[in-house]
């Protein structure tokens, strides 16, 4: 299963460790809106698991995503 | 032996003297740029704009380019505005429409920032402004010119953005709608002696391009460009210049993208 920093990393097209604990929409100009949608289907597509609209619009930063995830059972 | 005088070549007048151009939206930017161009390729102009500074600006370098403020999204006060152009300079021979705006907003929100009545509210400001606006103010010169016989080409920017762009439906549908009045106009107004072209350009280094973009999108956009940069607004300028001189281009979108393919 891959890490929440690679699935990241491939999606925002930055290198794994420009994603570090304070990485979120406001620090990395290349998340926006549409990148968000593509991050959404990655995560559900890699983990196997489904996000509300309240998840959705919470997950804007890697510890907010990351939080969900273990709510959800899985380790990020 | 005597020396023989130098010879002097005959001037050459400048290539569009004589003629008279409207432009919208060319008080700053890409418009700014083509009022430079054109000026100093010997048209007449005059300037529709709302940005009343910058038609200050372009009288302080150009002090015979007719400026009108109004804002083109208002049908009559465009046509009043087209009129007090097309009597200051006595006729139209070009029309430049390339007032416009860049707004974003994507399909669908998943963040919840924007309402839906927001983004269609957006929707409907980018096609007042880029498309309605455009086919009104191109009816008033066209109706002018044929009252009066005038031949002349209506030159109007596109977008390469027009071949669809992600978060830019308004934008990308309005562009769209640009080349298809060109191409509608040019087989309606043909027969009249006046051509119309679309200019498309890529992603140019303007203000409006930066204000639309993040700089790390610059960056990306200016990467995915075969030749590795931005145009400039001058290289936009300068093809508009050509599709008004060549006589035998119409109804046909010329491309200035460095190559990028959306």
């Amino acid at each position: 299963m891959p890490t929440l920093r690679s699935v990241m990393s491939q999606v925002l097209r930055l290198p794994v460790d420009a994603i570090d604990d304070d990485a979120s929409m406001r620090t990395l100009p290349q998340w926006d809106s549409l990148k968000h949608m593509d991050l959404i289907v990655s995560l559900e597509e890699a983990y196997g698991l489904t996000l509300d609209g309240d998840e959705i619009a919470a997950m804007t930063s890697y510890g907010a995503i990351a939080a969900v995830l273990r709510r959800k059972g899985v380790t990020p | 032996m005597t020396t023989p005088p130098p010879t002097v070549a005959p001037a050459v007048p400048p290539p569009l003297e004589g003629r008279r151009a409207l432009v919208t939206g060319g008080a700053q930017g890409l418009g700014r740029a083509i009022v430079d161009r054109l000026t100093a390729a010997g048209a007449a102009l005059a300037v529709l704009d709302r940005d009343t500074a910058g038609l200050e600006a372009v009288r302080a370098d150009h002090p015979a380019v007719v400026t009108v403020p109004v804002d083109l999204t208002d049908a009559d006060a465009a046509d009043a505005a087209v009129g007090t152009a097309f009597d200051a300079l006595d006729g139209l021979d070009i029309l430049v429409n390339n007032a416009g705006l860049i707004r974003n907003a994507p399909l669908v929100d998943l963040l919840r920032r924007t309402t839906r009545a927001e983004r269609l509210a957006l929707w409907d400001t980018v096609i007042a402004t880029n498309l309605t606006a455009v086919h009104a103010v191109t009816m008033s010169v066209a109706e002018r010119m044929a009252r009066r016989r005038l031949k002349g080409v209506i030159v109007s920017i596109g977008s390469i953005c027009a071949r669809g762009n992600p978060g830019q439906s308004a934008y990308a549908a309005a562009k769209a709608g640009i080349e298809a009045l060109t191409a509608t106009w040019a087989r309606e107004l043909g027969p009249l002696g006046i051509r119309a072209v679309c200019v498309a350009p890529g992603f140019a280094d303007t203000p409006s391009t930066h204000a639309a973009l993040t700089g790390a999108r610059v960056a990306e956009v200016a990467g995915e460009v075969p030749l590795r940069r931005l145009g400039t607004a001058d290289e936009v300028a300068l093809a508009v210049q050509q599709a008004i001189e060549n006589g035998y281009i119409n109804g046909t979108v010329l491309r200035v993208d460095g190559g990028l393919v959306m």
